[in-house]
């Protein structure tokens, strides 16, 4: 698999730390997930391990406790999820990593001090609570609220598709401050799970990704001191924007390597398997589709290889490439793995081959964290 | 975006190039449509200002740059709205690299001021009316008679070859085999035996693609280029370079068309709204713009890669398929929003289409893309 186009961008460091990923990801996740899978959820412990592998928050200062790894630190680790058979069951669980990096830019030196340490070592994990049941792209129109009393915050209301409906401990949640002001009146606010009044929901069935625990939060008074205000008060969306654009990068990411993986398990199937004396690939029809999928991955990786090199010179990510990367991406990927399990014939349906999980994982990729439909909104307003 | 690959020289010579297409050919290809062609005039001219012949050596009086140039060059005819009606013939200069790699030096001295000047076009005869994608099935011989060869056959669709002053024929000097029997052999224009005409093509109003027939057309053995059995090593010279210039002119073809469809659906209104007013118009121009940044992506990258010598044959083959098919879906999008102005003969856009279409197909189809890709497999 090709992880940079340029091959220039990753320095011998970076390389021995995917070796780390992936040796962990071998050894701890792969033999595990089916169970996992059945729970629904992933245990406590396994972050721990994560933690003591030091495979969290690598980009944490080490005036936390961290490694202090550049941003290219999480890129490979993030590539190697994605890669990986058990990351089409719960790579939004490991991108909960990103979370560290958004304390990091936004937290106060009392919450990144109570808070790094703690993702580093996997004892405390975090979600975004954003999305309502009336509520996924208008951001907006969120209704749960945090009304000031005293020296509290009263929070009131739900929240839905929340990642860690039974493991996470720490919400970053969305909510309105001010309930007539839009996008200027919503504020972000840690509220810890076992917050009296914050009650966890079942965990809802899903398509795929069904490792990752999701559903449901209510907020019924639950009361959290002021100080747990996250970034500035009413500021709450220009924040969640901000967190969006690396997001939606890493997303990307995930996103072009889980067609790679596709790609190459598709690659080794059909030259085995054989119909009409010859092998599946000796058809030009399978080279031919080959072909244009492994064009695909060079161009989806020559784009992003582009855009990192763009941010590590300006230390910005872009909102406009940031929805060109997903956009693109998890639209080529939604191709590649849809013909690959095309070419598996049969055996694509079955959940014993990776390119199933892959391609129930991949319908995700294209609506969470930002639609297709809203990337290209934001693309068309920069035109 | 910051474009990433090239050097400040090559942003300057892109300007230079830019000033003189937009005063030479954006102007004037009207012009050159009914006429059927480019003028002498326009050949000169592009000599004269320093953009023609960029990889003649500085022993031979030219720049000594390196193909990055020439893809530049091929980007901004892209860009322009008149190479859609001219065509390739403005980029017979892959024929000049091939001239510096193989020439012997009095070939190249022979040729270099002409080339520089704009006085000596090429072109280079391989393709025949039985023998396209599979090069090594051609007829034409060049058969050794005394100190001469003797050139019999028919070439067509040769891009320049009715009216190239310099021509790079690709013949058999061993009928009795296939690649290793093959040569190229330099043949001046006016060599008695040769008569030419332009094919009329769907596209390039101003363009030449042309059949030639040689009957008996003695040259010296000296004209030989490369070695005797030589020509695929020839060929194969500038095959990621013809591939990253095709690309480059796509690019620039798929930002104009853009560009144009831009303009139009910010004036052109339907029911009261304009059209640029719509969702799916939005939501379209977001889809060409993302598929166009990713195409200029991958080409820049390439450059990159050329640059380091790291660039192989297989991505040179993705490069060309997947950037000639970004442009066609882009022109086509783009078309589609014109509605029906978009259909009239002589606007950019219905120009812009025709000429687009070719690109799947010359310098390689993307069906013999896709056998490159596929081949790389095969281990």
């Amino acid at each position: 698999m090709s992880y940079s186009y340029t091959k220039s961008l990753f320095s011998p460091e970076h390389e021995q730390f995917r070796e780390t990923v992936r040796r962990f990801i071998a050894n701890e996740l792969e033999p595990n997930i089916d169970e996992w899978l059945e729970a629904r959820s992933i245990p406590k412990s396994f972050w721990l391990k994560a933690g003591s592998a030091g495979i969290l928050g690598s980009t944490i200062p080490e005036q936390y406790g961290g490694p202090g790894g550049d941003f290219l630190f999480r890129v490979v680790a993030t590539q190697e999820i994605g890669y990986s058979l058990a990351g089409a069951s719960m790579s939004a669980a490991f991108e909960a990593d990103q979370i560290s990096e958004q304390i990091q830019d936004h937290g106060t030196e009392e919450q990144k001090k109570k808070w790094l340490p703690k993702m580093l070592s996997g004892e405390a994990r975090f979600a975004f609570a954003i999305t309502e049941p009336d509520t996924g792209s208008d951001v907006s129109a969120i209704r749960t609220s945090a009304v000031r009393e005293g020296n509290e915050y009263v929070i009131k209301g739900s929240k839905t598709y929340i990642s860690g409906v039974s493991t996470a401990d720490v919400l970053l949640l969305a909510c309105k401050t001010r309930p007539d002001a839009g996008t200027k009146g919503i504020s972000v606010i840690m509220v810890e799970a076992n917050t009296p009044g914050v009650r966890r929901g079942r965990q809802l069935k899903k398509m795929g990704m069904n490792a990752a625990d999701t559903g449901e939060f209510f907020f019924d008074n639950a009361r959290v001191p002021v100080s747990n205000i996250f970034g500035e008060e009413n500021g709450g969306f220009k924040l969640l924007m901000s967190g969006l654009n690396r997001d939606r990068l890493m997303w990307s990411m995930i996103a072009h390597a889980a067609a790679s993986r596709a790609y190459d398990d598709t690659v080794q199937f059909v030259k085995n398997r054989k119909a009409f004396g010859k092998t599946i690939f000796d058809f030009q029809n399978t080279q031919f589709k080959l072909a244009e999928m492994k064009t695909e991955l060079a161009v989806g990786s020559a784009f992003l290889d582009e855009y990192l090199r763009s941010y590590l010179e300006s230390g910005a990510f872009d909102s406009v490439r940031s929805s060109m990367a997903k956009m693109w991406v998890t639209e080529m990927e939604a191709r590649v793995i849809d013909q690959c399990v095309q070419l598996h014939g049969g055996a694509g349906y079955m959940d014993e081959y990776s390119v199933s999980r892959l391609y129930t994982a991949a319908r995700l990729h294209r609506i969470f964290a930002g639609t297709a439909e809203i990337m290209r909104l934001t693309v068309a307003r920069s035109i | 975006m910051t474009r990433y690959g090239y050097t400040e020289e090559h942003e300057m010579f892109r300007h230079t190039v830019r000033a003189f297409l937009d005063k030479e050919l954006e102007p004037h290809y009207r012009r050159y449509a009914e006429k059927g062609g480019v003028d002498k005039e326009f050949w000169r001219k592009a000599g004269s200002a320093g953009i023609l012949g960029s990889g003649v050596p500085e022993e031979f009086g030219g720049p000594g740059g390196d193909f990055v140039f020439n893809v530049i060059l091929a980007e901004e005819l892209g860009r322009s709205v008149g190479s859609s009606l001219t065509g390739s013939s403005l980029m017979a200069d892959i024929a000049t690299y091939i001239l510096m790699g193989f020439g012997t030096k009095a070939q190249k001295a022979k040729y270099a001021p002409g080339i520089l000047s704009g006085e000596v076009s090429q072109a280079m005869p391989l393709t025949e009316p039985d023998a396209g994608s599979d090069a090594t099935a051609i007829k034409t011989t060049a058969i050794r008679d005394g100190d001469h060869y003797v050139i019999n056959g028919d070439k067509f669709f040769i891009s320049n070859g009715a009216s190239a002053d310099v021509l790079y024929v690709v013949a058999k000097t061993d009928p009795t085999q296939r690649g290793r029997g093959m040569s190229v052999i330099i043949v001046d224009a006016n060599t008695p035996g040769i008569s030419r005409r332009k094919i009329p093509m769907v596209g390039w109003p101003a363009g030449d693609t042309g059949e030639l027939n040689f009957r008996d057309v003695r040259v010296p053995v000296a004209n030989l280029l490369g070695k005797e059995g030589g020509a695929m090593q020839v060929l194969m010279s500038t095959f990621l370079e013809d591939r990253l210039q095709i690309a480059a002119r796509c690019v620039g073809a798929a930002e104009t068309a853009l560009n144009l469809t831009l303009a139009y659906v910010k004036e052109r209104k339907v029911s009261n709204q304009r059209v640029i007013d719509f969702q799916n118009t939005q939501f379209v121009l977001a889809e060409v713009k993302t598929d166009l940044e990713v195409g200029r992506a991958f080409l820049d990258t390439s450059i990159m890669k050329l640059r380091d010598k790291k660039f192989t044959f297989e991505e040179g083959a993705m490069l060309k398929l997947w950037v000639t098919e970004m442009e066609n879906r882009v022109v086509d999008k783009c078309q589609q929003m014109f509605g029906g102005a978009g259909q009239m003969r002589d606007t950019p856009i219905a120009q812009m289409y025709t000429a687009a279409r070719i690109q799947r197909i010359y310098a390689g189809t993307s069906e013999l893309q896709k056998v490159a890709i596929a081949k790389a497999l095969m281990s």
